[in-house]
């Protein structure tokens, strides 16, 4: 881990940093580490965020595991295959445009990060379509939440946790 | 350049170019990338909360001045202390000590010019503008009266503004992450090469447990309040049982974020009573890495009691067992820094200025706090004294005893670096005893009205608790009143008070070998790392009216280095 240089005067090394370089970091490396502690130390904030989720849902599928099984029926298997496919296949094209930046692949890497924002947007879309289609069926739409709970509940949990965890 | 030169540069009253005459205009501040402008923000956003939940607090008292005093409804009673402790909790108090005093001393403790990222610390701040903001909708629209818990079901079932409130408390909870997460790489990239982990202050130490938590354990109350939105708006049931939830999941949820928030209140506190304390001891601080491992124990076990505040919610006596036993854990590191405070002022120099006289009440009202703390961790008194008055003077003994206590004397301590200008130390040192005695006299009373069965939350009472309710708001005034004379000295000092050299207080941690006010870029000269706490080394130049470390001095005005032999 970097930490701040020692031997200079202030006074002069506002004048001495590179384009890239924010004035009140020292040098690059000092830079490039903060970030990148920054940006794990954020993701970690980010697996916390869903982890309240996933407790949620470990504790209900403990408490009603007939739900689970009762309410697959009402699930897609075709929009849920297609979603995975497209959802591992973005990972793959962001990882790549990452590569490509490394590389100086500038032209990669503006392909790579569309194809991911279209994936992004087929996912999207597909969750819309499936979620709103869910959330209109009378088996378990808004309107009987009170009698048809249980079915309610198992969905919100999957939608949400899957949802939201892309 | 001459030392002349350097120490005038270094330790010089900022009386040319500083942080404050660096630019001019509103959009010079609200768009302001120096953590030094983004604390004082800060600083004058949570005083106002402070003061508007203040006022509520006052309401709350005035209104039980008498057992059947119709002052306020009884709805109007339960907004009243729900806006009192959802704003105080959430706008005021977490983001207090970090993020308004950390922001303008954290970087310049290590010598850096700034916080790792300066936008994300800009972002944070209007985060937390836009947080209170929607608490501030919620409270006039149809306000709120869940108590600051927002526990289930009732959170799902109440005609008042819950959506707006949690919303808020969920943005706050991103500020509050966005400036952890800034602190902890600041500590560990922008560090002086020369400053090791055990070379930096304990301040420094215990923003850094503070930023631990804030980031493990504000998701998980975003993520909560979430979930009740979603159930609010929604209709989906997770928390209530009408809809299949369960309210106890809530409270683990709840607590899981809001025990380990207790510590993001009261360890950047204790930092600063540890700094107080030395300076103003002028002594070397004792046991200093047992101060810095005691905040990070404090911060870790913080994360391992959440489940002493249902030990009447229905827990199993197994997990109640456990909770108990960790929660009398954490006494260990917090006693662990009581000791050492005391051992450091020990044959000292004592200084009763007024943050020196801050940090004893701090020592003196965390004490209580603490103490009483353990009788509600204790199963069999908890039963007795759960839900009831008691509850409500031990929280307010560590929270306004300690964290307040200790803000105010961290911001009479860096007020005259922020500023450039002295305050006046009598009437400082009057506001302290005003809030000190004004706070025994609000709360001491609510441990023995609580011990007696006084519920809290409760619109009126038994006459029996009368006298004590009268104290409590006789107190309540007072204390009121030494916050607004603190703060009107304060503010009057800011532009009005005598100008002050760089270190007039002998402090030697780095954020004194720079002007005060100090330049746009913290230092105008290169900073000499030493121990924070040898104040041995520092050496009075009359010229500049100024401490000075002996490295800055010519040579033959360096005194001789006397061994020191009383510690």
């Amino acid at each position: 881990m970097a930490v701040a240089e020692t031997a200079h005067d202030t006074e002069h090394d506002h004048h001495e940093h590179g384009e890239f370089i924010a004035h009140h970091f020292d040098n690059a490396e000092q830079q490039y580490d903060s970030g990148k502690l920054g940006i794990w130390v954020f993701l970690v904030t980010e697996v916390l965020f869903f982890s309240g989720l996933f407790v949620a849902y470990t504790l209900w599928r403990s408490h009603h595991p007939e739900i689970f099984t009762q309410a697959h029926v009402f699930l897609d298997k075709w929009l849920g295959g297609v979603n995975t496919v497209v959802l591992l296949f973005s990972s793959l094209t962001m990882a790549w445009g990452v590569r490509a930046a490394q590389l100086g692949q500038n032209r990669v890497v503006a392909q790579m990060t569309l194809i991911t924002m279209v994936c992004a947007s087929m996912f999207i879309g597909v969750k819309a379509t499936n979620g709103t289609w869910e959330f209109c069926r009378p088996a378990c739409g808004r309107t009987r939440v009170r009698t048809r709970l249980r079915p309610v509940l198992w969905r919100s949990l999957w939608e949400s946790r899957t949802g939201w965890s892309r | 350049m001459s030392t002349a030169e350097i120490r005038s540069k270094l330790f010089g009253h900022g009386d040319g170019a500083n942080y404050l005459n660096h630019s001019k205009g509103f959009a010079s501040w609200a768009l302001t990338l120096d953590h030094k402008r983004i604390g004082i923000m800060y600083l004058i956003g949570v005083t106002s909360a402070l003061l508007l939940a203040g006022v509520f607090a006052l309401v709350l008292r005035t209104h039980l001045w008498s057992s059947d005093s119709g002052l306020l409804s009884d709805a109007m009673y339960n907004q009243m202390f729900t806006l009192h402790g959802a704003i105080m909790v959430f706008a005021f108090i977490i983001p207090s000590i970090p993020a308004a005093l950390g922001n303008f001393v954290l970087p310049m403790m290590l010598g850096a010019k700034d916080v790792a990222f300066p936008r994300l610390n800009l972002a944070s701040f209007y985060l937390w503008v836009f947080g209170t903001g929607f608490l501030l909708v919620a409270l006039l629209t149809s306000g709120l009266d869940t108590g600051w818990t927002f526990y289930t079901p009732y959170s799902i079932r109440t005609q008042t503004s819950v959506v707006y409130a949690t919303f808020g408390a969920f943005i706050l909870g991103f500020s509050s992450i966005f400036t952890g997460i800034n602190f902890l790489v600041t500590v560990n990239t922008m560090r002086p090469a020369s400053m090791g982990w055990f070379r930096m202050p304990l301040f420094i130490w215990s923003l850094y447990a503070t930023a631990i938590i804030q980031i493990l354990a504000t998701p998980v109350l975003g993520i909560t309040l979430l979930l009740l939105m979603m159930e609010r708006i929604l209709g989906i049931g997770i928390f209530d049982p009408v809809l299949g939830g369960d309210p106890v999941l809530f409270q683990h949820f709840f607590w899981f974020y809001s025990h380990p928030a207790v510590y993001v209140m009261i360890l950047p506190a204790m930092g600063i009573i540890s700094e107080l304390i030395a300076v103003y001891s002028q002594k070397k601080i004792f046991g200093y890495s047992f101060i810095a491992f005691s905040s990070v124990a404090i911060a870790l076990l913080g994360f391992l009691v959440w489940g002493h505040h249902l030990f009447t919610s229905g827990q199993s006596h197994v997990m109640t067992l456990i909770f108990s036993a960790i929660t009398f854990s954490v006494a260990i590191p917090s006693a662990v820094k009581v000791f050492n405070w005391l051992a450091t002022l020990y044959k000292g120099s004592i200084l009763l200025c007024t943050p020196m006289c801050y940090a004893l009440s701090f020592i003196f009202l965390f004490g209580i706090g603490g103490l009483t703390g353990l009788f509600l961790g204790a199963l069999s008194t908890d039963i007795h004294l759960h839900d009831t008055y008691f509850v409500v003077a031990h929280f307010h003994f560590v929270m306004v005893g300690g964290t307040l206590t200790a803000l105010l004397g961290g911001v009479f301590h860096w007020w005259p670096k922020m500023f450039g200008r002295m305050y006046n130390d009598f009437l400082g040192r009057v506001g302290c005893f005003l809030v000190f005695s004004g706070f025994n006299l609000t709360f001491f009373p609510q441990f023995v009205m609580g011990a007696r069965g006084m519920p809290r939350r409760y619109a009126s009472y038994d006459p029996e608790f009368m006298i004590f309710h009268q104290w409590s708001t006789i107190g309540a005034f007072v204390l009121g009143i030494g916050i607004v004379l603190s703060v009107v000295v304060l503010v009057y000092a800011a532009f009005y008070g005598r100008k002050v050299s760089g270190n007039p207080f002998n402090g030697a941690s780095l954020e004194w070998q720079s002007a005060s006010p100090p330049s746009f870029h913290n230092f105008d000269h290169q900073v000499v790392m030493h121990d924070p706490y040898e104040y041995g080394d520092m050496v009075y130049d009359e010229a500049l009216d100024s401490w000075v470390h002996r490295d800055f001095m010519e040579p033959e005005k360096r005194p001789e280095r006397v061994p020191v032999t009383h510690h």
